[in-house]
């Protein structure tokens, strides 16, 4: 009997610790293809000018110019561009977590007839290339006298945009309905169940949209490049630009800015990736 | 008797059509945002690009009405016909591959072992990493002589080509580059397999599933709405190709004019688009290319939506 | 009932701001008129403020250009009679710089690239400044380069003022050349075939290890070579792409291509280091001659210290009078700017001689050099800089300089020969065939 059973036990450990040798081999070797660009930023930024472009490459910066990183405080106003990207970066994530979930969860779980038309009209409005619609948008924020300001990029934000409206609908979408029809019965209001049931339920997905929105925002040139107009409200991503395009090209400094650039985005990843896992006993929980 | 039943089913008919009305203004209210922020600042936009595609519009100067001219000009444009063809080549590698592998790499993250906050935060890194700094990486990855990946290709007994100046390859190039972007879809799948329930899994293990049944049987249809969004999401973008080619034609040419690469291989729709209206002032002729690509785009989705509708089962209990 | 109130009333808010959106964007493209008549009669003690946007970075650096602006705006707001306030403001793209022009006022003064002009031009974006660049002697219109001027003029008219000028020199490898039996530059381009030969350096297989120079090596210029071989775009304000000067020109591109194989040529160009780097092949040795633009000089000279390298001006066909390429940046003036005299008082101290050799002091860090005649000279004898800077402004000041021809379709013609010429080197079709397809295709663009 003992015999018999043990067999079968021995070989499924086997399985799974091969299976896990396997995964920590997949992870090493994407974790190192991946790990590349960052350790490319960094080491070219602390290159010589002169190694930047060998063929094949210097992998470790002989001589290492450390100073490169503190070049950087001296060329830009590092605070004041802190600053306007911190507001350009979180404000958006305030109001894209308030209006994305309220306007999916309208769309999918309350029954009104407008739903099935705004859905479409909330795709289709991503189909339209930017290109063609700048300049009337621009236009449009002129003629409010919301140029230079940090309106225009701040406020859409607060309308919901569709790429995560239709992200939150595909969760909200697959919710029980049973669950908030009895939350329903039970005398709860649409604001309740949204705040109560539905946020704590999209929680992986809510910290995921958390997280883009900050980086995009962190990260967005354009905008800032079209909408503010003085140096007082400069972003971060207008600074970096300048490295490139300066005729000089100093590529040791570009890279050194990318550095101190994209460290913040780094740290807040790491935090925030630890929110993802939160979902599974909230919801498991329900059922 | 039958009075008071005919009473009771008007009460009841009134109750629904209450609760229905009331259900139309909360729907309404919940969607406002949406609804105000698309009628302030993205409808006229949208209307605009419309009327411009039948006028000859300059961006500085009043339009001037020239009908279909815009469009019938376009059927005769090989530049027109070129960049769609460079467009739907992309999009027809670059959606799948990127889904395949974004999707890999979030199965492969949702394992349960040791150190995963430091690998999710490895595979993030492409995506956060200033696109500028990725493109310079890439530069030397696909340098034909002492990049990365023809050393890799020459080991394995093979002679890679010029990854950025032959034309069959340049695409290609940059397809590579985004699938090691996958970073933000990769995430959006993790965030869809935190959310199903552990349950599940439980259940069918106990039932002696193996790994790829679970997968195909519970993963698979429990995320569908999530595979959904990034396909569609995926065909909206690539359709727009634009700024991965931007980048890479200012960065490897040091250039002021922003050109199609080797021979017009990266020429996509969206770099045409952007060349006609912001180059030649040509507003007009590329918002009625803007008009041609959304109904190429909107026929698209809506056959990948409708596929996809019918196989997703939203309430999956 | 309040509830149907309340969402009666978002309603009509939203559609009031969609109208006010609506109607305003269609009254401000309405106001966009060519009026470069137009423009108010300011007294000039009323206080005006003129903006003046460029597209450099707002780096901090002394040296470099944004701070050498915001010098000469705070010299000339504390010393300017009329009340005229500057404030600058750099890192700005066309992209924005257009797309803010549509639909408001703002700039009055901003940098541009000088192909945009006559596009921009003929849709009623630029100011005429004709009349105040011929009545404003003072400003000297004749201490610039006549040639910059042939860029900055559009059917007969000044839309744009020169900010600074670049042309081409080449740069080569004296030491390679003795080993090659070359004891001087060439002086015709038969010549300068002939040297390119003699340095080339191919192994049995095809795979070549140093070529004498590549003529379309760092890109495929649609100026350069025809300059030198004396051709022309136009004729009066027809295309003439494919007159046999043109042909010439890009056929003695192809010819190297033909002699050693396109396919080995491109290989070994993949072979090629970072230009302007310490890695440049002309300093490693792979290239005997190459040329480049002069906004690259200064930062070669950084990095090809302790090489045996110097240069020349292109050299022409024998008996051809050929010349050197030129192109420029311009500062051009908003149509609709609201007061012109002001904008154009900015304009001139912004473009005078002084502000050029000021401009000039730190601006030769960044390779670029001015299109005034008393800057350039300013350069060569004033100056602590390298005796093939001195070289290269005396060759500005010396030598037939030949722009592209700005018309209507400059930008499209430039794009159309790119594309086309550079499939000829390919040699999938003939130079012949290429050219005659540009001249199609734009005698098509110029007609329509």
């Amino acid at each position: 009997m003992e015999k018999t059973s043990k067999a079968p036990l021995g070989s499924a450990r086997l399985r799974k610790r091969l299976s896990k040798a396997v995964t920590y081999l997949l992870l090493c070797f994407f974790g190192l293809v991946f790990f590349m660009p960052l350790y490319w930023m960094v080491t070219t930024a602390i290159k010589d000018p002169s190694a930047i472009f060998l063929n094949p490459p210097q992998w470790v910066p002989d001589p290492a110019h450390w100073e490169n990183f503190l070049a950087i405080f001296d060329r830009m106003p590092l605070v004041s561009y802190t600053l306007n990207t911190v507001i350009v970066a979180t404000l958006p994530v305030l109001g894209e977590v308030l209006a994305a979930p309220m306007i999916a969860y309208s769309l999918t779980k309350i029954p009104w007839k407008g739903a099935k038309y705004i859905f479409p009209i909330v795709l289709a409005t991503m189909m339209i290339p930017w290109q063609v619609t700048q300049v009337p948008l621009f236009a449009t924020w002129s003629r409010l006298g919301l140029v230079n300001t940090f309106v225009p990029l701040v406020l859409p934000a607060f309308f919901g945009a569709p790429y995560y409206i239709y992200l939150m609908r595909q969760f909200i979408k697959g919710l029980p309905n049973s669950v908030i029809e009895a939350a329903r019965i039970d005398g709860a209001g649409e604001v309740r169940i949204l705040y109560t049931m539905v946020y704590p339920m999209c929680k992986p997905v809510i910290t995921t949209i958390v997280v883009l929105i900050f980086i995009s925002g962190w990260n967005d040139l354009n905008g800032p490049l079209l909408y503010l107009q003085d140096s007082s409200k400069y972003t971060l991503s207008i600074g970096l630009q300048m490295f490139l395009t300066s005729a000089r090209q100093e590529w040791d400094l570009l890279m050194a800015a990318s550095t101190l650039f994209t460290l913040p985005l780094i740290i807040i990843f790491f935090i925030a990736q630890k929110q993802f896992i939160g979902g599974i006993s909230t919801t498991s929980g329900l059922k | 008797m039958n009075k008071t039943v005919a009473v009771g089913g008007i009460q009841r008919k009134r109750k629904a059509s209450k609760q229905q009305r009331r259900f139309f203004w909360i729907g309404l209210a919940f969607a406002a945002p949406w609804i105000i922020g698309f009628l302030c600042f993205q409808l006229w936009p949208i209307l605009s690009a419309v009327y411009y595609s039948f006028t000859d519009y300059n961006v500085f100067q009043p339009p001037q009405w020239v009908g279909l001219k815009n469009y019938t000009d376009l059927f005769s444009d090989k530049l027109f016909y070129k960049s769609l063809g460079n467009t739907a080549y992309v999009t027809v590698i670059g959606v799948p591959l990127g889904m395949i592998v974004s999707l890999g790499l979030a199965v492969l993250l949702h394992q349960k072992v040791r150190g995963l906050p430091v690998f999710r935060t490895l595979f993030y890194l492409p995506t956060v990493v200033p696109i500028v700094a990725s493109a310079m990486l890439f530069l030397w990855v696909l340098n034909p002589e002492y990049g990365l990946l023809n050393i890799a290709l020459r080991a394995l007994g093979f002679e890679g080509p010029s990854w950025l100046s032959d034309p069959n390859y340049t695409k290609l190039s940059l397809l590579i580059m985004d699938v090691w972007r996958c970073g933000q879809n990769m995430i959006i799948f993790l965030s869809a397999l935190e959310s199903v329930p552990v349950t599940f899994y439980e259940a069918a293990e106990l039932d002696g599933a193996g790994p790829w049944t679970r997968f195909t049987r519970i993963t698979l249809p429990y995320i569908a709405p999530t595979i959904q969004f990034v396909l569609v999401m995926g065909l909206i973008q690539y359709f727009q190709y634009f700024t991965q080619a931007y980048v890479f034609a200012s960065v490897s040419q040091m250039q002021q004019t922003i050109t199609g690469g080797p021979q017009n291989s990266l020429l996509f729709y969206s770099l045409y688009l952007y060349q006609q209206g912001f180059s030649y002032l040509k507003m007009g002729y590329a918002s009625a290319m803007a008009l041609i690509l959304f109904v190429i785009v909107m026929i698209v989705t809506f056959f990948a939506l409708r596929i996809m509708e019918k196989r997703i089962n939203y309430d999956v209990e | 009932m309040m509830k149907k109130k309340l969402a009666a009333l978002t309603l009509s808010i939203a559609m009031a701001f969609s109208l006010v959106a609506c109607g305003g964007a269609g009254l401000s493209s309405a106001a966009a008129t060519s009026g470069s008549t137009a423009g108010s009669q300011a007294s000039s003690a009323e206080p005006v403020t003129v903006t003046v946007w460029h597209m450099f970075p707002e780096d901090a650096e002394e040296t470099l250009n944004h701070q050498r602006l915001l010098k000469w705006a705070e010299e000339f707001n504390a010393t300017n009679t009329d009340n005229i306030t500057v404030e600058v403001s750099g890192a700005k793209t066309a992209d924005v710089i257009m797309t803010t022009i549509a639909s408001g006022s703002t700039p009055d003064i901003f940098q541009n690239y000088w192909n945009n002009a006559p596009t921009w031009a003929d849709n009623g974006a630029l100011y005429d400044m004709t009349e105040f660049v011929n009545s404003d002697t003072e400003w000297d219109k004749d201490d610039f380069l006549d040639s910059a001027w042939n860029l900055c003029t559009y059917e007969g008219k000044v839309y744009s003022i020169p900010m600074t000028v670049s042309t081409t020199f080449m740069a080569y490898r004296p030491d390679i050349l003795a080993e090659c039996g070359w004891d001087h530059f060439p002086t015709t381009m038969e010549e300068l075939a002939q040297c390119i030969r003699d340095c080339t350096q191919v192994e049995a297989d095809g795979t070549i290890t140093r070529m004498g120079m590549i003529p379309d090596y760092p890109w495929l210029d649609t100026v350069l070579w025809p300059a030198a071989f004396g051709a022309h775009w136009t004729d009066g304000d027809a295309p003439d792409f494919d007159n046999p000067e043109q042909i010439a020109a890009y056929q003695f591109q192809r010819d190297i291509y033909d002699e050693y194989g396109y396919d080995n040529v491109r290989r070994f160009i993949d072979t090629l280091g970072a230009r302007a780097t310490a890695e440049d092949p002309l300093f490693t040795g792979k290239l005997a001659m190459r040329w480049s633009a002069d906004s690259g000089l200064a930062q070669m000279e950084e990095h090809g210290e302790g090489v045996d390298w110097a240069i020349a001006p292109l050299p022409y066909p024998e008996g051809v009078e050929g010349g050197q390429m030129l192109t420029a940046g311009v500062w051009e003036m908003n149509a609709k700017t609201e007061n012109p005299e002001a904008t154009w008082k900015v304009m001139a101290s912004l473009t005078s001689a002084e502000t050029q050799a000021f401009l000039a002091e730190g601006d030769y860090n960044n390779g670029q050099f001015m299109p005034r005649a008393s800057a350039l000279n300013h350069l060569i004898n004033d100056l602590d800089v390298s005796d093939a800077a001195k070289q290269n402004a005396q060759s500005l000041l010396d030598e037939e300089l030949i722009n592209f021809p700005v018309t209507s379709y400059t930008s499209e013609y430039l794009n159309i020969i790119t594309a086309e010429m550079s499939l000829a080197l390919t040699g999938e079709t003939s130079v012949e065939d290429a050219a005659a397809s540009v001249q199609q295709q734009v005698e098509e663009l110029a007609n329509g």
